[in-house]
């Protein structure tokens, strides 16, 4: 700010220092203040030159790692699906969330049926009449390889009995805790697909697949979900632990055939004896002595105490089914438990006790186990570069205010330069 | 919230065996072999039989017994909600297929090898039990077509409330989501069971409760039925009344 006006005394001067202070200084003085404040500029402006150069090499760095990154993550994960873009930061600073649909193919070897039951989750939008809850699909294929009547594309009357039980099963008994597959109430929920792929049919077809299913819900982990208020993050496995269903309870279909009233219903009848058989009446039981469903294929004509018998051999048979999906899926945990064990004790520090039961497994868990055991050390190897990416962000960020310092020190000398060449007209009317 | 209140006593009245009033009227088409309608309480059903007539579908020809065509299907108007697809979704397929299975069971179908019987239900209006009141209605026009069967099959569907008192012949607002319900269609008596349907869980100790209710509930329907069609067939040949009870 310049104002035109005379001087009283122009052998002295009040000179602004800064924070407010002002000085009186004679011409001599201030001439020497300038300089030496002119000098000291210059000074940090060389300094922060040096060091411009350094801090965009050091983000080049940055941005080709993520790169790789990136390229490592869709080389060892060829079932991704879809890639969501959250921006974390202003400064060109990306995080990617990577969205995979679960499988757990699980398949059920029985001593004649063979099922393969795949299931998958997605994300969908619920229709309008329950909007807070999720939906569960069933696809039944009959194959041609199960038996020779089946054909290719149709279902046939054995498979829509078995799409109907499963349904009932799935639907309407509440196996699954449909409420906690909801993200947003009325615009985003998990939806689960049931595939059921029937690769040998020799009778009670719908007793080994109603098995299968069962096995393979409990068996299912869907990744994890971050509802922020106006995003939703959904984690690789590799960032958090995927999550199991809620199961309430497992029914277990058991069939019975029958031929005539007078003689006692057949248990778990082969492929021949359900030829000769009236029909079948299917009895499906929890470990809690529930009777979930009551179906019945073919003609029967049935009376009350052929029924409760039924019911009561039902209910033996489904407690011992019970338990042996619980011991199934218990020692699944427990080998997959001592496989992350293995992995986790070779990138970070472990007591004794621990790495030595996980060494003595290895050896028997590899042959297994190969290809998950390599996916995941790729995957932790990844996940250690997160910390060095972290650090490396927030050096960006320091300079980020480096710079803006500097800009402002530019306009400072600007302003300086301006009262030099005013000191100097000064000097100049004064002597003349 | 329960079935029965603490006296009691239903939301509608009745007790928890009582079935609700049962009109009906066979004959309503004349184009039709035979034809029936039915209401219990608030459901309303008609149901048209055609046939044993010749098979039109070469590929389903049974050389040694006849055909049990059955099609069900629920009018737009017959809810509160209005319903897009009146037949083809999932529900009326599985009904026709529980229809045909039971009568199956009940029409003797030696006596007409390579033939086909077409029973069609419409749902008028829906208050419950839909199922039951399908199949006794299409047990009634079965009766007025002439069709031989070894019984009259009566139908009911039965509902276990809190505590476990089964309250027969549920209506529309007793079918929560959540309330097991059990559909048994007897064909000559009680003990023979041709229907045996259950939806949502169900302790196997109340199972058998809820079954017995609704085998001595069908007893009550099949009187019902005998009457409407013994005064049919009075009036058809213009006996007198008195005469209902030998058929």
């Amino acid at each position: 700010m310049y104002i035109s006006a005379q001087m009283e005394d122009p052998a002295k001067f009040m000179i602004d220092i800064g924070t407010g202070y002002f000085v009186e200084m004679s011409n001599e003085q201030a001439a020497d203040y300038f300089k030496r404040k002119q000098q000291y500029l210059k000074k940090q402006m060389e300094t922060i030159e040096k060091i411009l150069p350094e801090k965009q090499q050091v983000r080049n760095i940055i941005m080709e790692n993520l790169k790789k990154k990136i390229q490592l993550l869709c080389a060892h994960m060829p079932a991704v699906s879809e890639l969501m873009v959250v921006n974390v930061m202003n400064f060109a600073a990306l995080k990617l969330f990577l969205v995979q649909s679960w499988e757990h193919v699980l398949q059920l070897l029985d001593i004649r049926n063979k099922i393969f039951v795949q299931i998958s989750c997605n994300l969908t939008e619920p229709t309008s009449a329950r909007g807070n809850m999720g939906s569960v699909e069933v696809h039944v294929r009959m194959s041609p390889m199960a038996a020779p009547t089946y054909e290719d594309g149709k279902l046939g009357s054995k498979g829509i009995e078995l799409m109907r039980v499963l349904e009932i099963l799935l639907r309407d008994c509440g196996v699954i805790d449909l409420e906690s597959l909801c993200i947003r109430k009325y615009k985003q929920i998990w939806s689960i697909r049931v595939d059921v792929h029937i690769l040998d049919d020799d009778g009670s077809l719908i007793d080994c697949a109603s098995v299968a299913v069962l096995t393979a819900l409990v068996h299912f982990k869907r990744p994890d979900v971050n509802v922020l208020s106006d995003s939703v993050i959904i984690y690789g496995s590799s960032q958090k632990m995927p999550i199991p269903l809620n199961i309430y309870h497992l029914p277990i279909c058991v069939s019975f055939g029958v031929y005539d009233d007078t003689q006692p219903a057949v248990l778990d009848p082969t492929d021949r004896e359900e030829m000769c058989l009236k029909g079948t009446l299917i009895v499906a039981v929890n470990k809690r002595h529930e009777i979930c469903t009551l179906h019945q294929t073919g003609n029967l004509v049935l009376n009350q105490d052929l029924i409760m018998q039924c019911v009561e051999t039902a209910m033996q048979r489904a407690i011992n089914v019970s338990e042996l999906i619980s011991s199934v899926i218990t020692d699944d945990n427990l080998k997959s438990g001592l496989v992350s064990l293995n992995i986790l004790s070779s990138h970070q520090c472990e007591p004794n006790e621990l790495i030595a039961p996980a060494v003595k497994n290895h050896a028997l868990i590899i042959g297994e186990r190969d290809d998950k055991v390599l996916i995941e050390e790729d995957l932790i190897q990844i996940g250690s570069e997160d910390q060095e990416l972290i650090e490396q962000i927030a050096e960006i960020t320091v300079s980020q205010k480096i710079l803006d310092q500097s800009y402002k020190g530019r306009t400072e000398m600007d302003d300086v330069n301006d009262l030099l060449d005013s000191i100097e007209e000064n000097f100049a009317n004064s002597h003349s | 919230m329960n079935i029965l209140s603490e006296h009691g006593f239903r939301q509608d009245g009745r007790r928890p065996n009582q079935i609700r009033n049962i009109n009906c009227k066979l004959g309503v088409y004349s184009q039709a072999d035979g034809s029936a309608y039915l209401e219990q309480g608030n459901t309303k059903v008609l149901c048209a039989v055609y046939g044993p007539h010749d098979s039109r579908q070469r590929s389903r020809i049974h050389e040694d017994r006849c055909i049990i065509n059955c099609q069900y299907s629920m009018a737009t108007f017959s809810t509160v909600e209005r319903r897009e697809r009146p037949r083809g979704d999932r529900r009326a397929v599985e009904f026709a297929r529980l229809m045909e299975k039971v009568f199956e069971s009940a029409i003797i179908t030696t006596m007409y090898p390579c033939s086909q019987i077409d029973i069609f239900c419409e749902l008028l209006q829906g208050d419950g039990s839909h199922l039951a009141t399908c199949v006794n209605a299409a047990t009634l026009a079965l009766a007025d077509a002439g069709v031989p069967v070894y019984g009259i099959v009566a139908a009911v569907s039965s509902a276990c409330s809190l505590g476990g008192v089964a309250c027969v012949d549920v209506s529309a607002r007793e079918e929560m989501a959540i309330v097991p319900r059990l559909t048994v269609a007897t064909l000559m008596n009680q003990d023979q069971i041709v229907l045996i349907e259950l939806e949502n869980r169900v302790h196997h100790q109340h199972l058998e409760v809820v079954m017995k209710s609704a085998c001595e509930a069908s007893e009550k329907v099949r009187s019902c039925l005998k009457t409407a069609i013994g005064s049919h067939i009075s009036s058809a040949l213009g006996l007198a009344s008195n005469d209902v009870n030998s058929a």
